[in-house]
């Protein structure tokens, strides 16, 4: 090899060398969601259980006017998140980054979906979303690439609150409007797609959605309001088995049971996703034990009967062991009416078809 | 005499806060009831209640028997520890034990396998190998290359056990659980695959007792004894690491009970070993059933794990035994 050859050769070596080490950051974001809240582990196919969802839902003659009323249109505008900060925005924005797949959901959901250009890479739904569309990492603040998303350019990035704080204040220390979306409840969903939606220039669709999700969770709400008391159902909702971890009456799966008719079991708990004593699901015999697909393989009948002293509870000989998809049931997007009516068909089937 | 009198006090207090710890937790049952379970199940009789029947004899008995194992392999093993090393800081983990626990444990979690308990295991066991081999320069390891093999061996395996769970962040609260110590959901079967092995531990290291004195004095003065040091040393390790590995697969990482145990033993009986062994290992298991008693109650339905609750008991029980001198 002559000395130019050499040359060429290290030159080329070093140009790979800085290439690959470009690329790096982008690549390295591959892990799976916080395991701290497991029902938001959403890399999960859905069940047999899950509802062909409808979004848009249909118009139904409950489309009554939305009380909460979206911010006027027009831009400038200036807008309060969920973590309370005022945000502005210049113009319509056209490259939107989502940062959760709550998130991406409720975007499409609103018709902003051609103006997203990135989201993670557990955003799901609809099925389509990631089609030709940038990823920028998972789920966890340290799985999401700060540098991916910085050169997207985007003009407006849609972050989930205080999971994402370190992502946001990065961003914004570089520039990049950062709005936040982490309702606590079903009202907060509301109000969130009804900010999506002005946010986005996409206020009638919001409101369409919002009417459409009020009408088929009202339903069920009411048909469970004249469930007598004791004809409800005991549930038990069981995130994970090792440790024992159920969801608390805060979460949106113990409002769904609430709302759906049911009596969670562990109403008590003012924590999130607590881990349990087996002893206390024993001594509260739940009529039906509810888990999110996500937890399926750990959720059968034999598993389950192997616990020590489980095999008598009522659940257990009744076969009533409910998968919900644990997509719809951990994200909160306009698909929770979906996961509403399957809970209720879960506890009442008779009652729900 | 005395010695035989503490024994039997150490003995009654166990089965008191074995009645008293299968009463309490999320439900609570009278110790009548209890008692009357044990009995109706001990005579084949029907229980006095269908529910108390499951949660004292399937729930909370195996639990229990198994805290109390648990509790007299590791304070054993501390003891026995304390004495090869002739180190006050030495407890069961102090050769790489749970480092090696940790990460078979870690390892079958993120894999998904179902042996979590036999990796856990055989990651403790192996490891406590790898030291006694590393150690060995020309002959038998000798106490302090023993115990600089295990320290650099322990931290490289808690760095693999991060690194496994930095890489994959699935079934991270399961890891966790894990690593904090806890008996939630252990059964009869639990019980009658670890008892056995920490119980063999514990009546082993109690027959090397008198190795156990002479090593105290230290290494020469023990083989002026005439002791084969090498292969009592090694008989004390193997027992040690019997009962700590089964004790780490049945309850995960429990800390300070075999620091402290030993420690407050001595001052109860004195260094010898044929008493402080048997006194170790009851007090040991008093010490884990309470605090998992105390775990299943405290912020009840909620459980905590039991790790945390042994060190926040422990650590100021010590330090005030400390202080009184």
């Amino acid at each position: 090899m002559s000395r130019s050859q050499s040359f060429v050769s290290l030159f080329i070596g070093i140009a790979l060398a800085l290439l690959v080490a470009a690329c790096a950051p982008a690549a390295a974001p591959t892990t799976i969601p916080a395991a701290a809240v497991p029902a938001a582990a959403t890399a999960v196919p859905p069940a047999a259980t899950a509802v062909p969802a409808t979004v848009p839902p249909k118009p139904t003659a409950a489309a009554q006017p939305t009380t909460a009323a979206a911010p006027a249109a027009g831009y400038p505008l200036a807008l309060k998140d969920d973590l309370g900060r005022e945000v502005k925005l210049a113009a319509k924005p056209v490259r939107i980054v989502s940062l959760a797949p709550s998130i991406t959901e409720v975007l499409f959901a609103v018709g902003a979906g051609p103006q997203v250009v990135g989201l993670t890479k557990f955003c799901t739904y609809p099925p389509d979303a990631a089609q030709g569309r940038e990823i920028v990492g998972g789920f966890t603040a340290k799985s999401l690439s700060v540098e991916k998303i910085i050169s997207l350019k985007p003009d407006l990035v849609v972050a989930g609150g205080a999971t994402h704080k370190p992502i946001s204040e990065a961003l914004e220390a570089a520039g990049v409007t950062v709005f936040n979306l982490e309702p606590k409840d079903f009202a907060g969903v509301y109000a969130d797609i009804l900010a999506a939606g002005a946010l986005t220039g996409n206020q009638t669709q919001a409101e369409k959605v919002v009417a459409g999700m009020k009408a088929r969770i009202e339903k069920v709400a009411a048909a469970a309001a004249g469930i007598p008391q004791d004809q409800r159902v005991k549930v038990f909702y069981e995130v994970w088995d090792e440790p024992l971890m159920t969801a608390g009456p805060a979460t949106f799966i113990g409002q769904m049971i609430e709302l759906a008719g049911g009596v969670n079991v562990f109403a008590d708990v003012k924590e999130q996703y607590p881990t349990v004593s087996s002893e206390a699901v024993v001594a509260r015999q739940p009529a039906v034990i509810l888990g999110p697909s996500s937890h399926g393989e750990g959720l059968t009948a034999e598993k389950i009967a192997a616990r020590p002293g489980w095999k008598d509870l009522a659940a257990l000989k009744a076969g009533r062991i409910v998968i919900v998809d644990g997509d719809i049931i951990s994200r909160s997007g306009p698909r929770l009416a979906d996961a509403l009516e399957a809970v209720a068909r879960g506890l009442y089937p008779e009652r729900f078809k | 005499m005395r010695r035989v009198k503490l024994l039997a006090g150490l003995a009654a207090l166990l089965a008191a806060g074995l009645i008293v710890s299968l009463g309490v937790g999320a439900v609570s049952i009278a110790p009548g009831q209890v008692l009357g379970v044990l009995w109706a199940r001990l005579t084949a009789a029907p229980p006095p209640s269908a529910q108390a029947a499951i949660i004292v004899w399937d729930l909370r008995l195996p639990r229990a028997l198994l805290a109390a194992a648990i509790g007299a392999g590791l304070a054993s093993a501390g003891a026995a520890y304390q004495a090869v090393f002739r180190n006050p800081l030495a407890d069961p983990f102090v050769i790489g034990a749970s480092g090696g626990a940790a990460l078979g444990a870690t390892a079958a979690i993120v894999g998904g396998l179902p042996l979590v308990m036999p990796a856990a295991f055989a990651g403790a066991v192996l490891a406590v190998i790898a030291v006694y081999l590393l150690a060995q320069t020309g002959g038998r390891p000798s106490a302090i290359n023993l115990l600089l093999a295990g320290a650099a061996l322990s931290t490289l395996l808690s760095s693999a056990v991060t690194l496994l769970m930095f890489l994959s962040d699935r079934n991270l609260h399961e890891v966790f659980a894990w690593l904090m110590g806890g008996l939630a959901g252990r059964s009869w079967s639990h019980l009658r695959t670890t008892a056995p092995l920490m119980l063999a531990g514990v009546v082993a290291l109690w027959v090397l007792a008198r190795p156990l004195d002479a090593l105290t004095g230290g290494e020469e003065s023990a083989q002026s004894l005439g002791l084969n040091l090498g292969r009592a040393r090694f008989a004390i390790v193997a027992a040690a690491t019997l009962a700590t590995a089964a004790a780490v697969a049945a309850g995960g990482i429990i800390g300070f009970v075999g620091l402290i145990v030993p420690h407050a033993g001595r001052r109860l009986v004195g260094g010898a070993h044929a008493g402080l062994i048997p006194v170790s290992a009851l007090a040991g298991g008093l010490l884990v059933l309470l605090a998992d008693g105390l775990a299943r109650t405290v912020v009840a339905p909620v459980e905590l794990p039991v790790g945390v609750l042994m060190a926040l008991i422990g650590a100021p029980f010590f330090l005030w035994l400390l202080k009184r001198g």
